[in-house]
């Protein structure tokens, strides 16, 4: 969005810096561009009128005007929520009383804000594979490496493969959790919950196999236990990927006939309106 | 109205349920720019919208056709859009007001019963 270019530099672009987080916001809920570019155009020309106003009133154009303005208005934060939505959540609360800002990293605890640096989603525009994911999956095919070259070693290089296997698949579980969760919760603009997936159910299975590698295979015993205790965890990791599966289905289908239903179709479950809004449009 | 004494759920739930109905109210008034009915929503009683709630209204309402715009040049800023009924936006009003009416009348006499059944 671009401002008039009559208002000093500095003021168009204290403007298209307000215009463009609302316009990234927008983006970031998967708003169309036509759509977006309606708000944006919106807001722009509110804040052209605000200046108008207060300037025909005897203010003085200068930068902390502007900013006074744009510090009346909705944040950008408040473009989050769903249409028709985001301000009346708003307006229960007075503006004044409202919180206005994201509380600065400082402000924050600092374990979970390095927590969140993970799992916030990263800013972008295009929809990409999640790294984490890729990162994921690719500790875990370490890890299974490790475990390979663990069955293949003598008893003392084994355990060390088996430990760096256990631990690597460990850590690729862990990315892949908080990968499921970050592509769950980036509206669309993270993809490969799929590799995600395949890296949190590789867990149970290539984790209790490292174990055994590790205490187990160095003892005839152990071949027995192992090889229960693999058959085991072969059933149980079907059942979850099975489970799974299913899961997918069923919140696809929901999603599915959620999709059919139009909005328009919703809202007319809930058609009141304003008595005084009435007489004035009759 | 004040939305400390009332449930702000149900007040936020019911905003939203009329919301669509009041901007198409204030356009079939003539033809409005965004900011002004930002403005007159803001100044009725209990609905106080702002305009992260009206502007996406306004830029739906659009898409589905329900209400059409002209842009038309600004001596600074953007060009502004003036925003008009369509036919169909103006049958959806009807549609709209014909359930609010119905839904009032309803609601007002068993207001009226219980004041009465108080009164006695």
């Amino acid at each position: 969005m671009e401002t008039n270019e009559t208002y000093p530099e500095i003021i168009t672009q204290t403007i298209n810096a307000f215009v463009d987080r609302i316009e990234q916001v927008l983006l970031t809920r998967g708003i169309a561009r036509a759509e977006r570019t309606s708000i944006c155009t919106e807001v722009e020309t509110q804040i052209h009128l605000m200046i108008e106003r207060k300037v025909e009133s005897g203010s003085e154009l200068s930068l902390e005007l502007v900013k006074g303005i744009i510090e009346s208005m909705d944040p950008p934060e408040s473009y989050a929520a769903p249409l028709d939505t985001a301000a009346i959540e708003s307006t229960s609360t007075s503006p004044s009383t409202a919180p206005s800002k994201t509380p600065k990293p400082s402000e924050r605890n600092f374990g979970f804000a390095y927590l969140k640096t993970f799992l916030n989603t990263p800013k972008r525009t295009t929809p990409s594979v999640d790294w984490m994911a890729m990162a994921g999956v690719g500790a875990i095919c370490i890890g299974v490496l490790l475990f390979q070259m663990a069955l293949l070693s003598g008893r003392h290089g084994g355990e060390v493969f088996a430990v760096g296997s256990f631990f690597m698949i460990f850590a690729g579980a862990i990315a892949s959790i908080v990968s499921f969760w970050r592509i769950r919760h980036s509206n669309g603009l993270l993809t490969g919950q799929k590799i995600a997936s395949i890296g949190m159910i590789a867990v149970p299975f290539f984790l209790i196999n490292a174990l055994l590698c590790a205490f187990l295979f160095t003892t005839p015993i152990g071949y027995v236990v192992g090889a229960v205790l693999m058959l085991a965890s072969l059933v149980y990791g079907n059942y979850w990927a099975v489970r799974k599966v299913i899961g997918w289905l069923g919140t696809y289908s929901v999603k599915v006939s959620n999709a059919d239903v139009k909005p328009s179709e919703v809202r007319n479950d809930t058609t009141e309106v304003s008595s005084t809004i009435l007489e004035a449009g009759a | 109205m004040e939305d400390s004494s009332m449930d702000t759920t149900w007040l936020s739930q019911m905003r939203k349920g009329i919301l669509e109905l009041c901007v198409l109210a204030v356009v079939t008034r003539g033809e409005t720019y965004g900011y002004a009915i930002v403005e007159t929503l803001g100044k009725i009683p209990g609905m106080e919208v702002t305009e992260s709630t009206v502007y996406p209204l306004l830029a739906r309402l659009s898409s589905e056709g329900l209400l059409k715009h002209r842009m038309a040049k600004s001596p600074n800023g953007p060009a502004r859009r003036y925003y008009s009924l369509s036919a169909a936006g103006n049958k959806r009003l009807n549609e709209l007001s014909s359930a609010w009416g119905t839904i009032v009348d309803s609601v007002s006499s068993l207001l009226s019963q219980h004041e009465n059944s108080v009164a006695s």
